[in-house]
């Protein structure tokens, strides 16, 4: 009898005291709180506070920095990611793959192509299995010409991770190569994918100039309007729809869309766009404004140390100014050979006068595919120059064919010239 | 999704390859740039409360591009007839988009002065530095009202937009924004890498009458705690004190030092097996060198078994604490519910009276009596057996050499079962030795812990021990004659199996809570 007794109240003590005890609350994992993507930037930053040393939180951080500089299009954040990927490396210098790839990633948008790939080669022996990497890796690699080696890598990523910038490379990668209908489709997979909102318009973006290059006028405003709908402050899709529109021949529309754009964003690509638009509406003194402008801006990049040759040769050629765009497009030559500095480098030969040493270069460009518009057009211009009359007017009537629009200035004279060789 | 930045030329144009440029390019501030890029537009409002009126000081500092878009010649220079255009034209318009609103009705202002710079940028390009002093009348008094402010120009403009205020002649409080402008107004932009460019594009506060000292202030909220969860704060200070200095031999010594405090202080946390120590060594004949066993024992067993745990959470995911707690809990919840059976059994089994037939010893030739003798024996090959060498005494605990003693694989089955359950906090100090890098490091600390938890585990063992010896020897002066043989007699005969009993509730209870959660 009392052992029971006692028995019982051992046991009520015991039992009470340890089930009325504090939860540990390792065992009891509180309630995840629903973390918006947009928080992600301030916990990291509030862990660095709290851990100073987290060299992989710092590269973290420069990956969320290099996100918004994205998402906003606000240069700060480049900096700021910057000083983020020094200090990760700072922390810890070795082995160090998400900080390195990070540089990586700096490096190509300041068009230091051969910094990039060899930093994120580095990257990639500390890491082989990093999807970032693997994309800064294979822009690297097309930017440069090797197109076999992107391949490779490019598999690898989608390997990796089929994910949106996956998906987006591969679209570009079968565009370049003249798979067009690829291209469409790998966009669509990535539509499935996408989640959040800008990526949703990248994406939109990205079909809808895959339909502009195809001549689509119709479908390429739809995508447009679909990715404004979602970010209507996005300066790229207002830019991409503004040269829809002219084509279209919306021309006050158009050129709104290119003010509000070059007022977000002075893209200088944009701004010439800009230009020539004013251009075609005959507003010549504020088309000169604009190409002043454009010109400034391309001064101030060359200032702090980018690389526009690429870009400023195109700039020079359709001004006229035959010398220095061959200068600037041999300079970018010598430093890689892509499909694009090949074209770059034809069309500153022909604005030049030297046809002879263009055609190469002409004809090169085309090397991965015959559906660029834009290259066609090139070629036949210097086909024609040269007086091979059938083959400029087979590359004219191909460029025309792909896309009728393909440039505001270009295509009008690209139907003159088959005029001519009609006749 | 990361998504590092998507450096892609467009179909056939280079457009966004270019996008990305500018961007980077104009926001790497090399020598001479716009410290914020060389596209931006910053604003800084300045407001100055006064008892009858308020005065807004609205400062535009453009970058070079946006500037040479306002004035294409800028590159030879900005006439003054254009800039004096210029800066009535964009005061006006300042005045009349910003909005003050006292108690929710808007207070026009007016322009009372302005003055416009061009301080030079980079490549010897000018940048546009306008500043614009608006005032609203003078008018009934602003104490008690609620004063709201917004400037909603160039929205769609990238750059630093901030807002301060401060009271002359009243008293500000709940303010939203600062008294003090972050940038030097505009002039010196904070390189905090920490923090995003400042976008703050309305501010609101309370007056009330003062002196002028600016009381109010933003209240950030405190930094989520989600990373510390489980883990109390003396551990998150430690680790952060590790993570945050450099690896020193002195400042290595001092982190030794205080894992050894760390884990004595963790020894009189709940667990461990303290309850289970004060049980078998009351309960039964504990001495001082079955505590320092089970001491030991717990401490090893709990070092390795955060060594092993560590090792699998950073191998696999799927060792999360959450999951692999509860077993553990289960486990030694079960191992100890056996553990009192096996101890409640022997005590059940032997008649609990100090009877010298009974006595397992084999080699102890002794008859042991009650009267008196103070030898200790000749424990040489039996200490394995652990009796220990405590001083025999007598009265109300006499020494008994009952069969139910422990034997020191008991001892260290109690030690085992107390040190399942790694400590929370000796696994972040692991583990965070290991996320920095410093994974011997990390075991250093960890076994400096379990030398800390040993030593406090060995005290209160020997508190118990010496406790325990005490009320031997003195505890007959408390017991009146007669009723304390008996009770002397009760409790020698079923404290084991009371102790015992509470072994296994303390089992049933700990495997019933850790079944829970599962």
């Amino acid at each position: 009898m009392t052992i029971a007794v006692l028995g019982l109240g051992v046991a009520l003590f015991s039992i009470s005291g340890v089930l009325a005890s504090p939860r540990d609350d390792l065992a009891s994992p509180p309630a995840l709180e629903a973390t918006a993507p947009d928080n992600s930037t301030a916990l990291l930053q509030q862990r660095i506070e709290r851990l100073p040393g987290d060299y992989a939180a710092w590269s973290a951080l420069g990956t969320a920095y290099l996100d918004e500089a994205a998402a906003t299009a606000n240069p700060a954040y480049y900096s700021k990611a910057e000083g983020a990927f020094e200090r990760s490396l700072e922390i810890r210098p070795a082995e160090n793959a998400a900080a390195v790839t990070g540089q990586a990633a700096l490096a190509a948008s300041r068009h230091d192509f051969r910094s990039a790939l060899k930093l994120a080669r580095v990257s990639q022996r500390f890491n082989a299995y990093s999807a970032a990497n693997q994309a800064v890796l294979v822009d690297a690699l097309v930017e440069l010409g090797h197109y076999r080696r992107a391949e490779v890598e490019l598999q690898r990523m989608v390997d990796l991770k089929p994910s949106v910038p996956a998906s987006t490379r591969v679209s570009y990668y079968r565009e370049l190569h003249g798979d067009i209908d690829g291209a469409r489709e790998a966009l669509q997979q990535a539509d499935a994918f996408a989640s959040r909102t800008n990526d949703k318009a990248f994406i939109d973006r990205y079909l809808g100039e895959l339909a502009f290059s195809t001549g689509d006028l119709t479908s390429a405003l739809e995508h447009y309007d679909r990715g404004l709908a979602a970010a209507p402050r996005n300066a790229a899709l207002l830019a991409a729809r503004a040269k829809a529109q002219m084509a279209a021949g919306k021309l006050a529309e158009g050129l709104d869309d290119y003010r509000t754009s070059t007022a977000m964003v002075p893209e200088p690509t944009v701004i010439a766009d800009y230009a020539a638009a004013l251009r075609a509406a005959n507003r010549t003194t504020e088309a000169a404004q604009q190409d002043a402008l454009t010109r400034t801006t391309y001064t101030l990049l060359r200032s702090s140390g980018s690389n526009v040759d690429l870009e400023l040769s195109s700039f020079e050629a359709a001004s006229g100014n035959g010398t220095a765009a061959v200068a600037a497009a041999r300079r970018e030559h010598r430093r890689r050979v892509s499909v694009h500095t090949e074209d770059a480098l034809g069309w500153a030969l022909h604005v030049a006068g030297e046809d002879e040493a263009a055609l190469k270069h002409a004809r090169a460009a085309e090397r991965l595919s015959n559906t660029n518009a834009v290259f066609a057009y090139h070629r036949g211009m210097v086909e024609h120059s040269l007086g091979m009359k059938t083959a400029a007017r087979q590359s004219l009537q191909r460029a025309l064919r792909l896309n009728p629009h393909f440039s505001l200035a270009g295509s009008a004279e690209a139907r003159r010239t088959l005029q001519r060789l009609n006749r | 999704m990361t998504s590092v930045v998507v450096l892609r030329a467009v179909r056939g144009t280079f457009a966004s390859v270019v996008g990305a440029l500018v961007l980077s390019a104009l926001g790497a501030a090399p020598a001479g740039a716009h410290p914020l890029g060389n596209f931006t537009v910053n604003f800084s409002s300045s407001i100055r409360v006064e008892p009858a009126a308020v005065a807004v000081s609205v400062v535009v500092d453009t970058a070079e591009i946006p500037t040479v878009q306002m004035f294409p010649s800028a590159a030879t220079g900005v006439d003054d007839a254009t800039a004096t255009t210029y800066r009535a034209e964009r005061c006006a318009e300042a005045a009349s988009a910003a909005e003050v609103r006292l108690d929710g009705v808007r207070v026009p202002l007016s322009v009372r002065s302005s003055e416009v710079t061009f301080p030079p940028g980079a490549a010897g390009l000018p940048t546009t530095r306008l500043t614009c002093s608006l005032r609203t009348p003078q008018g009934p008094s602003t104490v008690g009202a609620v004063l709201t402010y917004r400037l909603p120009l160039q929205a769609e403009r990238l750059g630093w937009r901030e807002i301060t205020a401060g009271g002359d002649g009243v008293e500000l409080a709940n303010s939203t924004v600062p008294a003090s402008s972050p940038s030097a107004v505009l002039t010196a932009y904070p390189e905090d890498l920490l923090s995003a460019p400042l976008d703050v594009r309305d501010a609101s506060m309370m007056i009330q009458s003062g002196t002028g000292v600016v009381a109010g202030g933003s209240a950030p909220g405190a930094p989520a705690d989600s990373l510390t969860r489980g883990v109390d704060r003396l551990t998150g200070a430690y680790t952060n004190l590790i993570a945050s200095h450099k690896l020193t031999v002195p400042f290595g010594l001092l982190a030794v030092v205080l894992a050894i405090g760390l884990g004595a202080m963790h020894a009189f946390a709940p667990g461990h097996g303290k309850a289970l120590m004060a049980a078998t060594l009351v309960g039964r004949e504990g001495t001082l060198r079955q505590a320092v066993t089970i001491g030991l024992s717990v401490t090893v067993t709990h070092s390795l078994g955060v060594l092993l745990l560590g090792l699998a959470l950073t191998v696999t995911s799927l060792a999360a604490p959450e999951r692999v707690y509860p077993w553990l809990g289960l486990v030694s919840g079960v191992l100890l519910i056996a553990i009192g059976i096996t101890l409640l059994r022997a005590a059940m089994r032997r008649p609990p009276v100090f009877l010298a037939a009974a006595h397992e010893h084999a080699h102890h030739g002794h008859a042991h009596h009650t009267s008196g003798h103070g030898h200790s024996y000749d424990h040489t090959d039996d200490v394995e057996r652990a009796h220990g060498s405590a001083p025999h005494s007598h009265g109300f605990f006499s020494h008994t050499h009952q069969p139910a003693q422990l034997g020191t694989r008991s001892l260290l089955a109690v030690g085992f079962t107390g040190g399942l359950v790694p400590s929370p906090s000796a696994l972040l100090v692991l583990l965070g030795g290991i996320a920095l890098g410093r994974t011997w490091f990390g075991v250093v600390l960890v076994v400096a812990y379990g030398v800390g938890m040993a030593a406090a585990l060995v005290a209160v063992g020997l508190a118990l021990v010496r406790g325990r010896n005490w009320l031997e020897r003195h505890a007959d002066r408390f017991t009146p004659k007669g009723r304390g043989t008996a009770a002397a007699r009760f409790a020698r005969r079923w404290l084991p199996a009371a102790t015992s009993s509470l072994v296994i509730m303390i089992g049933l209870g700990v495997a019933a809570r850790a079944a829970s959660s599962i």
